[in-house]
């Protein structure tokens, strides 16, 4: 026998709220504290340098900003920063782009080399500079005196470093393409045979295109990554020679200091325009390609 | 057990009405069916008495008390979803026993109390077994049919013994022949278990055959509730008329102009009798209703109309004509001759059923 | 009428070009790894004199041994175990709460709220380290297990890929799970996570990965030796002794096998994770 039970009244708005609040408030104490108060004392260090002691804080208001987003250290460090993306991007895309190609195939063992091309993303960037750096330094390198990637020169010691991350990327490239590439729909791609399209146009009339937002979001991706690098520089050439390898972030590392905060700060809050600008970027490229392919 | 009672009941979401000011009582054990068109309101009715949606406006009764702001799971109703809503991730056993776990219930007269995990797995047996679920117990639902999925759904639903039943349309899932064979089924679960019975449906062919009274409902407002039967013979208005009935009810304008020894009603250029309490005034725009096993062809007939086409049924044909502009359906016994495709032929409607309404208002007439 | 002939080469053959193929893309891959094997185990003066050919010289497995001690492996790859488990819990609770609370619970200025937190997206170590780490020294936590947890307890990308996963919980079973007398907590608990179990298994890993090979935070948050996280320790054991490199070498090897382990294992869940905002469907 059943009889009803215990009148409840249903939960108030008030105390659905209260409940909605209260589970927001670990991660968002987390996020205050180590995310936003951190971006508001980065503002407020562009504004007030601190003396080599830390006693006191000088007003240099946002003349400062100016100048050092102006100034050679940024500069250079924006520069370098952007060579790198430039260095590891297009060839990781590639590279991903072709072995996923080669990998998205039945063949016989054909998962065993899927496993090896994955493999990298088990490497931290700590793993595949010093991988790298037995094979580029300069004295214990194998190919240390290859001259288009030596760490010695200052010309070339990115393109060295830079294959660190090119490395290290492939496994995660390829995972990625590899699940655009498994995304595409047998039936379009047997549609385009009959229809008589030979293999090289099946690749750039049908399946580029199909995986075409695939490839934008590995882009975006490789963009952080390699506005971030820093690692690969600290471990392999510590910035040089002659700071060619100092990244964005290497160079706000060294900024610690209370001599050198003001600046760090301000070059940071560089660093954060320019990751807003490519999430924009990616925003706005991300939907309109969406709206094509759907 | 008892009975559902709305008063005045409203439901806005933002700037939509979804149900208008509706009045209906269901009675203790009977089985009453929401019918209507897709987005009419019943569902939303449905949801309201589980108290999944409260009313903007308006009580909602069920017995002798208001539930309006009573937890849904206070209101010692069940509900069987469209979908199933079967908990994925957990066996048939624990699926039905999910209503029994938390809630505590008055055992053999007494206090409410939370049930042992022995009480509770007598009551999941038989519960499994007035289904035919024993053997299925141990599975999850991603191993069972659609039919059997349903059977788990009604049975979690039958496990807690709650007063009243809502199912939201139950059968739309599965194949037709599936379909007919539960119709029958929930019928008899009905008898069985002497509970009211809230069925939503938009497919009239359920509604007629399940239900003790339908309630039809349009547009978020009660246009009639009656027994099938009466439902069928009597709508109250155009809808009504035409929603219930397969093959829908033929309807065509018409004037009502004055005629010898009584009123007609005037389509094109035909002049139809109508009986003499049809309610209808001289010049009065109408709207003429014969349902298709009304209609007959004959010589006799007032309605000039060109044959269509014809459809063969097998128990019966299905004369399709064209009439002052308007297609009507006849229907005829298979013994009775066929007339030509294309030949100009005579309709006559069976006066004793003719059905008269309001051209504006829609409303019966008579 | 044209020849019947099939398309160029027989399927023999293309199978082979094809292995020939992708044998040679995997020395990609495998060579850097094949030439670190070589030279952590070779003796490493007399491997370079040798002219550090693609086998190994001077064969010394005992190097692992020596890069364990040496390297006081041992209490770096515990500090980093706790570290990344302590993260990875951390994240999975902070992130089911507030999932929870966008998914299904209504309150003024959600949306905002949800802006705001997205927002925080923006915001990665790399660029709030140089006042984080004002932070961390102010509280005194340079040097110690909360310094190293701090920025990483709550994640944005957490918080949104659980709302997913909840905000697809069809409505019917919510409603379901109402009647049958489920609070907040239960549903959780019996129907929410379970349902996801998916997601929420490739986040937990994918978390856990990112910690155990995070490099700027611990570098930066640490001063001390006993407090290095491995990534961080193994600079000071490899690269800093370039002339001990095959140690170096050697702990790098070591410490990628708890990952390796992690990979083989759990595979098709971390490529789930690592996919999930890549293709649509």
């Amino acid at each position: 026998m059943t009889a009803p039970a215990v009148r409840t009244r249903r939960t108030s708005p008030a105390r659905e709220a209260l409940l909605g609040y209260s589970l927001l408030v670990p991660a968002f104490v987390v996020l205050g504290v180590f995310a936003y108060y951190p971006l508001y004392r980065l503002v407020h260090y562009a504004l007030y340098r601190p003396n080599r002691f830390a006693t006191r804080e000088v007003y240099v208001g946002p003349s400062n900003i100016s100048d050092v987003l102006g100034g050679d250290e940024f500069l250079d460090g924006l520069w370098i920063t952007v060579k790198y993306v430039l260095y590891t991007v297009p060839t990781g895309l590639v590279l991903g782009l072709l072995l996923a190609l080669a990998a998205h195939r039945h063949l016989r063992g054909i998962k065993v080399y899927q496993a090896i091309f994955s493999s990298t993303v088990a490497t931290s960037v700590a793993v595949a500079a010093i991988v790298f750096f037995g094979l580029v330094n300069p004295e214990i390198g194998k190919f240390g005196d290859v001259e288009f990637i030596s760490l010695a020169r200052a010309e070339s010691a990115l393109r060295g470093v830079a294959l660190t991350s090119i490395w290290q990327n492939i496994g995660l490239t390829f995972v990625i393409v590899l699940a655009g590439l498994q995304a595409v729909p047998d039936a379009v791609i047997e549609a385009a045979r009959v229809d008589g399209f030979g293999p090289v146009r099946r690749l750039f009339r049908v399946t580029l295109p199909l995986i075409s937002p695939t490839l934008l979001f590995l882009v975006v991706i490789l963009l952080i990554f390699g506005f971030q690098a820093f690692a690969p520089m600290e471990l392999l050439t510590n910035g040089g020679p002659a700071r060619s390898t100092e990244t964005l972030v290497f160079k706000i590392f060294r900024r610690q200091g209370p001599a050198q905060i003001s600046e760090g700060a301000v070059m940071a809050l560089g660093l954060f325009g320019l990751t807003f600008l490519v999430t924009l970027l990616q925003l706005t490229l991300l939907n309109r390609r969406v709206h094509y392919g759907d | 057990m008892a009975g559902v009672t709305f008063q005045g009941v409203t439901k806005r979401f933002g700037e939509t009405t979804a149900v208008d000011a509706l009045d209906l009582e269901i009675f203790d054990r009977e089985f009453l069916v929401l019918l209507g068109p897709s987005g009419c309101g019943k569902s939303t009715a449905l949801r309201m008495i589980a108290g999944l949606d409260e009313p903007t406006e308006g009580t909602i009764r069920i017995g002798d008390e208001v539930v309006n702001g009573v937890d849904p799971r206070d209101r010692d109703i069940a509900m069987v979803f469209q979908s199933y809503a079967l908990y994925p991730h957990m066996t048939v056993f624990k699926n039905i026993e999910a209503p029994l776990v938390t809630r505590p219930m008055s055992v053999d007269g007494g206090p409410p109390r939370k049930l042992t995990k022995e009480e509770r797995q007598v009551r999941v047996k038989e519960a499994a077994a007035t289904l035919g679920l024993e053997p299925y117990l141990d599975r999850k639902p991603g191993a069972l049919s659609g039919g059997q999925r349903q059977r788990v759904a009604l049975a979690r639903a039958i496990v807690r013994r709650p007063r009243v039943f809502l199912m939201d349309e139950p059968l739309s899932n599965l194949d037709a022949k599936l379909r007919t064979q539960t119709r029958v089924e929930l019928v008899d679960l009905w008898r069985r278990l002497e509970t009211t019975f809230v069925y939503v449906t938009h497919d009239q062919v359920e509604a007629m055959t399940m239900a003790t009274r339908v309630a039809i409902i349009a547009e978020g407002r009660l246009q009639q509730v009656g027994r099938p039967q009466d439902v069928y013979e009597h709508p109250a208005n155009l809808f009504v008329a035409r929603f219930i009935g397969s093959p829908p009810m033929n309807t065509f304008d018409a004037v009502v102009r004055p005629g010898d020894g009584g009123l007609v009603a005037k389509v094109g250029g035909a002049l139809v009798p109508l009986p003499a309490d049809a309610g209808a005034v001289v010049d009065q725009e109408v709207v003429v209703g014969a349902r298709p096993e009304h209609l007959e062809v004959h010589p006799d007939g007032q309605l000039d109309g060109i044959v269509r086409t014809v459809e063969v049924l097998g128990h019966e044909l299905h004369v399709i004509c064209e009439v002052a502009g308007h297609l009507l359906i006849v229907r005829q016994p298979s013994d009775r001759p066929a007339p030509t495709v294309g030949a100009s032929v005579r309709l006559r409607p069976d006066p004793a059923h003719l059905h008269l309404f309001d051209a504006a208002t829609g409303e019966r007439l008579g | 009428m044209a020849t019947d002939r099939t398309r160029g080469v027989p399927p023999v053959v293309r199978n082979a070009g094809w292995y020939v193929l992708l044998t040679a893309l995997s020395l990609l891959v495998l060579y850097p790894v094949w030439m670190t094997i070589v030279r952590a185990i070779s003796e490493p003066f007399v491997y370079i004199q040798e002219g550090q050919p693609f086998f190994p010289v001077a064969v010394d497995w005992g190097v692992f041994g020596t890069a364990w001690a040496d390297g006081a492996m041992g209490r770096s790859m515990l500090l980093t175990t706790a570290v990344v488990a302590v993260i990875t819990v951390a994240q999975l609770v902070t992130s089911t709460l507030a999932a929870y609370s966008f998914a299904y619970l209504r309150f003024p200025f959600k949306n905002v709220l949800f802006v705001l937190l997205i927002a925080t997206l923006l915001l990665p170590i790399e660029v709030t380290l140089l006042t984080n780490v004002r932070t961390i020294r102010e509280l005194e936590w340079l040097n110690s297990f909360q310094g190293l947890t701090g920025p990483f307890l709550a994640s944005a990308f957490g918080i949104f890929l659980l709302r997913q996963g909840f905000l697809g919980v069809p409505s019917e079973l919510r409603d379901a799970a109402r009647l049958d007398g489920f609070g907040h907590l239960a549903f959780l608990r019996k129907v929410a996570l379970p349902v996801n179990r998916p997601i929420v298994g490739s986040f937990v890993l994918i978390t856990a990965l990112g910690a155990w090979n995070n490099y700027l935070w611990p570098r930066a948050a640490v001063t001390e030796e006993r407090w290095e996280t491995i990534q961080v320790a193994l600079r000071r054991i490899s690269v800093a002794r370039p002339e001990r490199f095959n140690v170096g070498v050697a702990a790098a090897i070591v410490a990628s096998i708890p990952i390796l382990v992690l990979l083989v294992v759990f595979q098709k869940q971390i490529i789930r994770g690592l996919t999930a905002g890549a293709v649509k469907g």
